[in-house]
């Protein structure tokens, strides 16, 4: 197989080559062989069944997140004194009066037990709650400029818990969604600003060589040999105390990530500099190929799968390492709702024997995590065209 | 004055002479263990073992029986006082309802010359539990060899020192010892009866001491047993829970390391409390406690029914369960008062860095429009199932200087007047977002630093956020790392916090919670507490009301008659009570110390009992007349 990575820069094949080869191959096969990267990479993925499904779920999630005051319910801290504790509602068709066509929800009415102070809630059979789609309800600005009180379901009047209520009787549903927000975008934002900058300076580091390679290397190492508990700590004293616990994790984050970028930094530039002499990126050299397109078109795309696996693990650990950070006070605590302070607050006995329904937020996480995960296994499939190649 | 009070502790000394000599002396019973024990002359007879004239325990319901093995838990040493207050023994300790202090190893007392000298009279006859006297000569060990000499302690002993000079202890007799004053020190009976360690074995310990044993052979020792110095060795050794061979005064002595999976304490044969009937405490044999990965795991075994009576680490969260389960678990649950002021109370930073918002907090009507603007209500009825008391952060009902007048002052739920008073108080301009704003035009923003405890700190923390965002004080919460909050404290870079207000039963013993005088335990001004503390070379000295309370609090704690002194405390109470230094929500709630497990055959467990730090709760309960129906 003399074909490089990419067919549509072997401009160095002869004729008579590229004759025989359209005597061997069928039409899809020509297809295949001149397809660009991106062609290439999106046809494996889309063979990659659970991939997609995974890609086309998390996509889902985040167009839910970018509209939670729409999505959800109510406002993460309304508290409901009626209903604290409350379990999930179900939601149903059938009532005593036969089948209804609306889905709907029976009102809870809350009793406390005068002797073990439990608080027990009764399904009062007598209100059927219809529950219904473009509701009015608390008032908001969707991304603080557009005021709008419509919320995509709820009931008319009375409460609506899907997830049933926290202590305070604030809906979980609501502060799932709202926590989701917040889980899965400032934590990511630091993922991706190590990702843009270690692969922006290991490739030059490792591409170019010489003088530039050893600059950038013992910038590297004064970075990477910094004690980080006193520096994390110097940093929670430096930022304003005034400033909101998101403010001050996103800020944290965006440092984080200015210090953590060096370890995927060296392995992008490890790997550029043990291809840059393959015959590929000679080939593409002597054509006359700009530095810049040889690395973005030519080496990083023959490493992608590894740098895809790196991401994909580096996310999962980003959400559920947000409270890790909280004893020096710069992590997530409450009153922030993110799903690691809500998965923090279910971790106890009285989530385990009162209240099963706080550990919903997990089953988020799992999903989301797992989603990640498939897309990442399919992305790297794809991410490697030639891989599965079997002539 | 000074005569009324020495006659009233002398006719309850002869008062309580009378009560045991009515015990039929030479009639002693013991647990069947020891019985064995001295049966194969291993041990000496109870009449021997036992002082002349025992404390006599009245039991809290009846008169027990012996033997048995207690199962507890706890999450390890560093979970030790909870064992420390299980086996309080004092040399004279607190009553069960926590208002006075009773005779314990000391008999009785003498409080003469304006409460300057101070005579304790010991039981003839103690024994520590390897058999040996128990003497004068132990307390004077302790007070002048270990807790006084500068190379074992460092610091001085703050509690047996009035304004700064320290007091002297003289033994007239083997069985009399006195500590001497310089000025009146009226409340040096509670700061005894609370002390953790008021004597030591000297005939076990001083080979260990520099100034009794061989220098050259204390240094080997201790450098055998990998200390770096004799003084590490010294207090290695005088640790009870560390070394197994200490003699000791407590009911209970451990036998296994404090790292054990099971850590257990037997009977100390030579304990010196009996009940009424000459019977000799404790009742139960064995104590065992079970290490647990945390409090968590503890809630989770007393639920399981696994602990025979605990009430350290009862969460309050999961009282529900446990009433649901009594039955399954075969165990009652006891609801004791913590003599809480307030779980949590907000204090407000008076000496704050920032002055424009020094001159908001520090101007009354801010505080008691905060104060008002709170539901406390409706915190009892969410975090405390309406267990706690809803009120102001005075002094809890069971503290002796409790002013009924002071506990709703300022705590009435009322947004229209928190909102009219806030007004008043100049903050009536409000932003695009409804928030007030400052004078100086910028909007006005408080953070409630806490941190995570097992009282429901977080969760009040949120509402009273809300509450006061409510009224248009925009107010964020801040959970801390416990001593990043500290930390945070102690350099007065806190807006407000929230933290419950504990230690508040003995007013003059802890004044912390309402006089400026501690720097991280006094939060509404710490910078005063920071200038006491560094004898004024930091912080900020006291002024105006805060300084009135210093001095209030400086003249109580040295008048002798009881009267006045009770009048001074007041005054200490009226000015927190009107100026609202400390916000407080819900007091007296059961979240820490408050609700325990009792299985259904332990018994002589009170239903009611005030529970407080300074008591050592249980202590104050006396745990060695629990029993256990085998």
């Amino acid at each position: 197989m003399f074909f490089t990575q990419n067919p549509e820069d072997n401009l160095a094949i002869n004729d008579r080559q590229k004759e025989l080869l359209e005597e061997e191959v069928d039409e899809t096969e020509e297809q295949f062989y001149y397809a660009t990267q991106w062609q290439l990479m999106w046809w494996n993925f889309r063979k990659h069944r659970l991939a997609v499904g995974c890609g086309i779920l998390i996509l889902f999630m985040y167009l839910m997140v970018l509209v939670p005051e729409f999505i959800a319910p109510y406002e993460p801290s309304t508290r409901n004194r009626r209903y604290a504790n409350a379990p999930p509602q179900r939601v149903r068709l059938v009532s005593d009066q036969g089948f209804h066509f609306r889905p709907f929800v029976y009102d809870l009415t809350q009793e406390i037990d005068p002797e073990t102070l439990q608080r027990n809630y009764v399904l009062d059979k007598s209100t059927i709650k219809p529950i219904r789609f473009f509701v009015r309800g608390v008032d908001y600005k969707l991304w603080g400029l557009i005021p709008s009180n419509i919320h995509l379901f709820g009931v008319d009047d009375g409460m609506l818990f899907l997830f049933g209520t926290d202590r305070l009787g604030r809906d979980m549903f609501t502060r799932v969604i709202y926590a989701a927000r917040i889980s899965m975008s400032i934590g990511l934002i630091g993922v991706f600003l190590s990702f843009v900058l270690g692969l922006t300076l290991g490739g030059i580091s490792g591409y170019l060589g010489g003088r530039v390679d050893n600059i950038i290397q013992r910038i590297m190492e004064i970075i990477r040999s910094f004690p980080q508990i006193p520096l994390w700590m110097a940093l929670s004293a430096a930022i304003p105390p005034h400033w909101s616990p998101v403010r001050t994790y996103f800020a944290i984050t965006v440092i984080l990530s200015v210090i953590g970028w060096t370890n995927l930094a060296r392995q992008v530039r490890s790997k550029i500099i043990s291809l840059k002499n393959e015959d590929f990126v000679v080939a593409a050299q002597l054509s006359g190929t700009s530095e810049t397109r040889i690395v973005t078109r030519h080496l990083i795309p023959s490493f992608m799968s590894h740098i895809i696996a790196v991401i994909t693990l580096a996310i999962p650990t980003m959400i559920l390492a947000e409270t890790s950070l909280s004893f020096l006070g710069i992590g997530l605590r409450p009153p922030v709702v993110s799903w690691g302070v809500l998965l923090q607050q279910s971790q106890n006995l009285y989530a385990l024997t009162q209240a099963p329904w706080l550990m919903i937020p997990g089953l988020f996480v799992v999903v989301y995590v797992l989603a990640f995960s498939f897309l990442g296994d399919g992305l790297r499939d794809a991410a490697d065209p030639y891989g599965g190649m079997k002539r | 004055m000074k005569t009324r009070r020495v006659v009233s502790v002398l006719a309850l000394s002869v008062l309580l002479i009378a009560s045991m000599s009515l015990v039929a002396f030479g009639e002693y019973n013991e647990s069947p263990v020891l019985q064995e024990l001295v049966k194969s002359g291993q041990l000496p007879p109870v009449a021997e073992r036992l002082p002349k004239e025992p404390a006599v325990i009245e039991p809290i319901d009846e008169i027990g029986q012996y033997g048995g093995t207690w199962e507890r838990a706890w999450t390890g040493p560093s979970d030790r006082s909870g064992l420390d207050r299980l086996t309080s023994s004092t040399i004279i300790e607190c009553t069960l309802d926590g208002q006075d202090v009773q005779p314990s190893l000391a008999k009785g007392w003498d409080i003469c010359d304006e409460a300057k000298v101070f005579t304790y009279y010991l039981r003839e006859g103690l024994r520590w539990s390897d058999g040996a006297p128990f003497t004068a000569d132990d307390i004077m060990f302790w007070y002048y060899d270990v807790a006084l000499n500068d190379q074992l302690s460092p610091g001085r002993l703050g509690w047996a020192a009035v304004q700064g000079e320290q007091g002297t202890l003289e033994k007239i007799d083997d069985y009399t010892v006195r500590f001497v004053f310089a000025h009146p020190n009226p409340i040096f009976p509670q700061r005894l009866a609370w002390g953790n360690e008021q004597y030591m074995p000297k005939h076990y310990l001083k080979q260990f001491h520099m100034d009794y044993g061989d220098a050259a052979q204390i240094e080997e020792m201790a450098r055998l047993a990998g200390f770096d110095n004799w003084q590490n060795a010294f207090h290695a050794k005088a640790d009870w829970l560390v070394n197994l061979e200490l003699p000791s005064m407590r009911p209970w002595i451990p036998v296994t390391s404090a790292t054990e999976s099971r850590h257990r304490m037997v009977r100390n044969p030579y304990f010196w409390k009996v009940d009424p009937e000459g019977n000799q405490l404790p009742y139960i044999d064995e104590v065992v406690h079970t290490l647990a990965e945390s409090a968590e795991v503890i809630n989770l075994m007393g639920l399981a029914g696994d602990l025979d009576m605990q009430v350290r680490h009862m969460s309050l969260v999961n009282y529900p369960s446990f009433m649901a389960n009594r039955e399954r678990g075969g165990y009652r649950v006891v609801t004791w008062r913590p003599a809480l002021a307030a779980d949590p109370g907000i204090t407000l930073n008076l000496t704050h860095r920032d002055e424009g918002l020094r001159e908001i907090i520090n101007n009354v009507m801010f505080r008691r429009a905060l104060s008002v603007a709170i539901d406390r209500e409706e915190i009892n009825e969410l975090m405390f199932y309406g267990l706690g008391v809803p009120r102001a952060a005075t002094v809890p009902s069971s503290s002796p200087h409790f002013v009924p007048e002071f506990e709703q002052m300022y705590a009435q739920f009322d947004r229209d007047q928190a909102n009219a008073w806030l007004d008043e108080a100049g903050l009536a301009k409000r932003d695009s977002e409804g928030f007030r704003l400052r004078p100086d035009g910028k909007r006005l923003e408080i953070t409630i630093d806490t941190i995570s405890y097992v009282g429901p700190w977080i969760e009040v923390g949120e509402l009273v956020a809300e509450y006061w965002n409510e009224v248009g004080v925009r107010t964020q919460l801040r959970v801390l790392e416990r001593s990043l909050f500290f930390a945070r404290v102690n350099a007065n870079e806190i807006d407000a916090s929230a933290w419950s207000i504990d230690w508040s039963l003995h007013l003059l013993v802890t004044p912390r919670r309402y006089v400026p005088q501690s720097p991280n335990g006094s939060r509404f001004a710490p910078a005063i507490g920071t200038w006491l503390a560094t004898g004024g070379t930091s912080g900020e000295p006291p002024w105006g009301d805060l300084e009135k309370v210093l001095d209030l609090y400086e003249e109580a704690i040295v008048t002798a008659d009881a009267i006045k002194r009770e009048s001074l405390v007041r005054e200490i109470l009226r000015i927190n009570a009107e100026n609202v230094w400390t916000i407080g929500t819900v007091g007296e709630t059961p979240s820490t110390l408050g609700i325990g497990i009792v299985k259904d055959y332990f018994k002589n467990v009170p239903n009611d009992a005030v529970s407080e730090g300074i008591l050592s709760t249980p202590a104050n309960t006396q745990p060695a007349q629990y029993y256990m129906i085998p």
